[in-house]
């Protein structure tokens, strides 16, 4: 295999250069004895060492592509016309032994759910051994050897070969996978949704290690994703996907600067950049000189609030601290976004605030009334009347035994004195006011789509008449195009009732376009927050600044620094552990009106 | 259109129901009534069961008079004045037999929806509050999963008046706790769902959220719960009452079985005494454990297997 820069340029490309072909392929699944189409006459072709893109929405039929590609159709998919040509192999023809050497030699692939496509119950080390053994003559010793220098290729330490999936983080799996598809050294490596399961940073990490293995090994990658920014970030040519054909294709640049369908826009408006361009550091016109003084309108109010989550056995207890000292407050009328990292505790605080959990200590005020002095046991009808909550999967917070009108009747029932007949009136009040049809009131949530549900489950939080609603990522299970439409409806949401709202969300990008202050939360600590725009565009924590430069930008200038990424991490980790040893009473620390930070001697 | 890669990732499965057209899936309670019906193990089932209940019923009408009374000599071999004879007093079988089902199948299916009930709330309460109440239910229902059964049965009638309601509450006693560990362990993992926690929001009383919110998600297994349970109430009747812990003079398969070992009828072999009770409780178990298997399947597509792969939805 020849080494070619990873940037092939694109222009005076032979035939002998294409690694993949696809030529008028279309694909339909019978379902229920019809036939579906799920790919419709789509072309492209990737050149060696290239990076090819297909951004869509779930559904649009980019996954069916990648396992035409790998023959990997389901009994009930089948490839009705075109062809897929993999150098000169054509893949229709192929079938048994050929078909078996022709995968992971010529083209692998990793999967989305890297926790799936490992096998529990053997060591990474053994699955590439196992990969070698099965495609090549040869013998355990020598492809043990050859599986430590794999791995230490895409960044896990070789001493771990002997580890078991469930021992390695997220991030080392999803390397693991990408090891195992690259034993082989195949032409093409398909990376189906690669890092959706990973957290930003861990993301851009994986995204540039993958770069640098191309740019060293040579081989083209079929990248899929429905994020677009990082798409544009990481591929040269993309192509864009809607109902199974191909919208648009083109350079990835020139795309993303210059999209020319309306699907393509909406996709781009999707994810909105973190940082703006200059940067806005001005804040909001009434914060400044009201924040210097204690506001009056409180609703809610988190004194020190703790979690602690006792773990393992009763012969070695451990506690988990997922809420570390929590200190903030939610105004009337306010957008405040908890951002983090999966596990860092910003749901905890939500379910906390919402009485489903109890704290360890603390104080949280709310309406004026010290909760957990107050309403110990559980909350009263007056506190879900005041606070309610919208869950992150919409697909599992509605019974599924129930109607929509179950939903948004049963609270009017408990928190308001009307009759049935006002109450199916104001159901019907309820969807309009989440842009929904009123007529589905009597479906059953299954016969809704995704965005649909996530409305539904908006108007039963809004059937008490909250003064607080916490959205629990409301979006993070939904498809790309329906997500601004619900971010929509909550800023409406505020704008129109007064509603507060707290917005839990790992994407700084929402957080920015939804939340006029963000506070940024890491291992149960609140580290910084302040004015959504200050928080982005002036991070003062290490670890604020890391998240803000790890998002996907299609407009990136500063390439990415292995080295730096690792000073940052220590800096990070010292902190952390500063904080379990020191002890000491760690307060916000103002660096302008309305932007805190703590941990300010680390600084 | 993630048809294809069944199970690869929750999000692209769960997100298939996506926009415009809605998603005709089946709604399972109307159907499931439906379902049963074209099944052909649930239909002989219910065949039979029918039968049993309609013969129960009309029992003054196909043999009217007390079954108690002599009307022939004693132990006749099957004949066309009586179809499968009579016993050593002169009783006719299939009197005994006629009337006997209504006191099997009345306590059995008493015993079976009051067990089913009881395990039902202890169940329900036990994973809706977790905790101590869980750790103390638990122990409470393990303690009677542990109790070996019939000498409980045996001291429990010993003790209390003879008669069916005696026997119902002995049933009950030692039938419950089987029925209630089931029912946990299903509900606890409804208790981890999002909508438990939603309805808790909204805030619904914990004896709603139990009734309204999980209940009707267990349906399948509720009803496979209340089949096992009047199984085990039949059979176990008849075995009290064959031990003669029952009320003798009552007229019920375990009392018909009674008086033929009473009687000796193995030794003088008139085996008509005794063959169409213990067939009768073997065809009434027979019957329900099929409807058992076929509403587990109907609910439960997985087991459904052979080719039969629908895409699996929530």
């Amino acid at each position: 295999m020849t080494t070619l820069p990873a940037t092939a340029p694109a222009t005076g490309s032979t035939n002998a250069d294409v690694v993949l072909d696809v030529r008028n392929l279309t694909i339909a699944y019978d379902v229920d004895g019809r036939s579906v189409t799920a790919v419709d006459d789509v072309s492209f072709t990737i050149r060696r060492g290239e990076t090819f893109g297909l951004a869509g929405e779930s559904g649009s039929g980019k996954s069916t592509i990648a396992n035409a590609i790998l023959k990997l159709l389901g009994g009930n998919g089948r490839v009705v016309s075109g062809s897929i040509r993999c150098g000169d192999v054509e893949i229709g023809d192929l079938d048994g032994e050929e078909l078996r050497s022709f995968r992971w030699n010529r083209v692998s692939m990793v999967f989305q759910s890297a926790m799936n496509s490992l096998n529990p119950v053997m060591t990474i080390g053994d699955q590439i051994v196992d990969v070698f053994t099965t495609h090549r003559r040869m013998k355990r010793a020598e492809a043990a050897g050859r599986a430590r220098k794999l791995l230490e290729l895409v960044g896990i330490d070789p001493k771990r070969t002997a580890d078991y999936p469930h021992q390695l983080s997220g991030g080392m799996r999803q390397r693991a996978v990408i090891a195992i598809a690259l034993a082989l050294e195949p032409d093409l490596l398909i990376m189906d949704e690669p890092t959706t399961a990973l957290d930003v940073v861990v993301q851009q990490e994986i995204i540039n290690e993958i770069k640098e293995l191309q740019a060293r090994l040579g081989f083209a990658i079929l990248f899929i994703t429905h994020d677009l920014s990082l798409m544009v970030e990481i591929s040269q040519r993309l192509g864009v996907m809607r109902h199974g054909a191909l919208l648009e294709m083109g350079t990835s640049a020139e795309v993303f600067a210059n999209p020319k369908h309306d699907y393509t826009r909406q996709l781009i408006e999707a994810f909105p950049p973190v940082r703006r361009d200059p940067p806005t550091v001005a804040p909001a016109p009434t914060s400044d000189e009201e924040a210097a003084a204690p506001r009056a309108d409180v609703v809610v109010s988190f004194q020190d609030v703790t979690k602690d989550f006792a773990a393992g056995s009763v012969f070695s207890r451990r506690i988990n601290r997922a809420v570390d000292k929590a200190t903030f407050e939610l105004h009337a009328g306010e957008i405040v976004a908890l951002v983090g990292e999966s596990g860092s505790g910003k749901s905890t605080i939500a379910r906390i605030l919402a009485r489903l959990e109890q704290p360890t200590s603390g104080r949280i005020v709310v309406g004026g009334i010290d909760v957990l002095r107050d309403e110990r046991r559980r909350a009263s009808r007056r506190y879900r009347k005041y606070v309610q909550m919208v869950f992150q999967d919409p697909f599992g917070s509605l019974n599924p035994t129930k109607r929509v009108r179950h939903f948004l009747e049963r609270p009017l029932a408990i928190h308001s004195d009307l009759d049935a007949s006002r109450r199916r009136e104001r159901a019907v009040d309820l969807m309009q006011s989440v842009e929904l049809d009123p007529a589905l009131l009597d479906r059953h949530p299954h016969e809704l789509s995704g965005g649909q549900r996530q409305r539904v489950a908006v108007a039963r939080a809004l059937a008490a008449d909250p003064r607080v609603i916490l959205a629990d990522e409301p979006t993070s299970m939904l498809d790309v195009s329906v997500r601004m439409g619900v971010l929509q409806l909550l800023r409406r949401l505020r704008d129109e009732r007064g509603i507060s709202i707290l917005y839990i969300t790992h994407d700084l990008a929402s957080a920015r376009f939804v939340a006029d202050t963000t506070i940024v939360m890491h291992r149960g600590v609140l580290i910084e927050g302040g004015a959504s725009s200050e928080v982005m565009d002036a991070p003062q924590h290490p670890y604020t600044r890391l998240l803000v430069s790890a998002a996907p930008d299609p407009l990136r200038r500063t390439p990415f620094d292995r080295e730096e990424r690792a000073r940052a991490r220590q800096k990070i980790q010292a902190i952390v552990d500063g904080r379990a040893t020191a002890g000491e009473e760690s307060r916000h620390v103002f660096v302008s009106p309305t932007h805190w930070i703590r941990d300010v001697s680390a600084h | 259109m993630s048809v294809q890669n069944s199970g690869s990732s929750m999000l692209t499965t769960t997100a298939t129901s996506q926009p415009g057209a809605p998603v005709n899936a089946p709604r399972h309670r109307n159907r499931l009534a439906l379902r049963l019906l074209r099944d052909r193990r649930a239909l002989t089932g219910l065949v039979i069961l029918v039968i049993f209940v309609v013969v129960a019923l009309a029992a003054p009408l196909i043999s009217p008079g007390n079954p108690r009374s002599s009307v022939a000599a004693g132990s006749e071999s099957p004949s066309f004045a009586h179809l499968l004879g009579t016993t050593s007093k002169g009783e006719d079988v299939l009197a005994l037999l006629i009337w006997g089902s209504r006191s099997s199948l009345g306590i059995g299916f008493t015993v079976g929806a009051l067990a089913t009930l009881v395990g039902l709330l202890i169940g329900l309460t036990s994973a809706y509050f977790g905790r101590a109440i869980d750790d103390f239910l638990s122990v409470v229902t393990n303690i009677f999963l542990l109790i070996p059964g019939l000498p409980l049965l045996i001291i429990l009638a010993a003790f209390l008046p003879p008669g069916p309601g005696t026997i119902v509450v002995v049933l009950v006693i030692t039938g419950w706790a089987g029925s209630a560990r089931v029912v946990r362990a299903q509900a606890l993992s409804l208790r981890g769902k999002d909508y438990i926690d939603a309805a808790v929001v909204t805030g619904e009383r914990p004896l709603t959220i139990m009734l309204r919110e999980m209940l009707p998600n267990m349906a399948s297994i509720v009803m496979s719960t209340f089949l096992a349970c009047v199984i085990f109430g039949i059979g176990a009747q008849a075995g009290l009452e064959f031990l003669g812990l029952g009320d003798v003079s009552a007229v019920s398969w375990g009392t018909n079985l009674f008086w033929a070992t009473n009687e000796g009828s193995l030794i003088r072999g008139t085996w008509w005494t005794f063959v169409p009770s213990g067939a009768a409780i073997a065809l009434i178990a027979f019957s329900l454990a099929l409807i058992n298997y076929a509403v587990d399947e109907v609910t439960n597509p997985r087991l459904a297997g052979r080719a039969k792969r629908k895409d699996r939805r929530r």
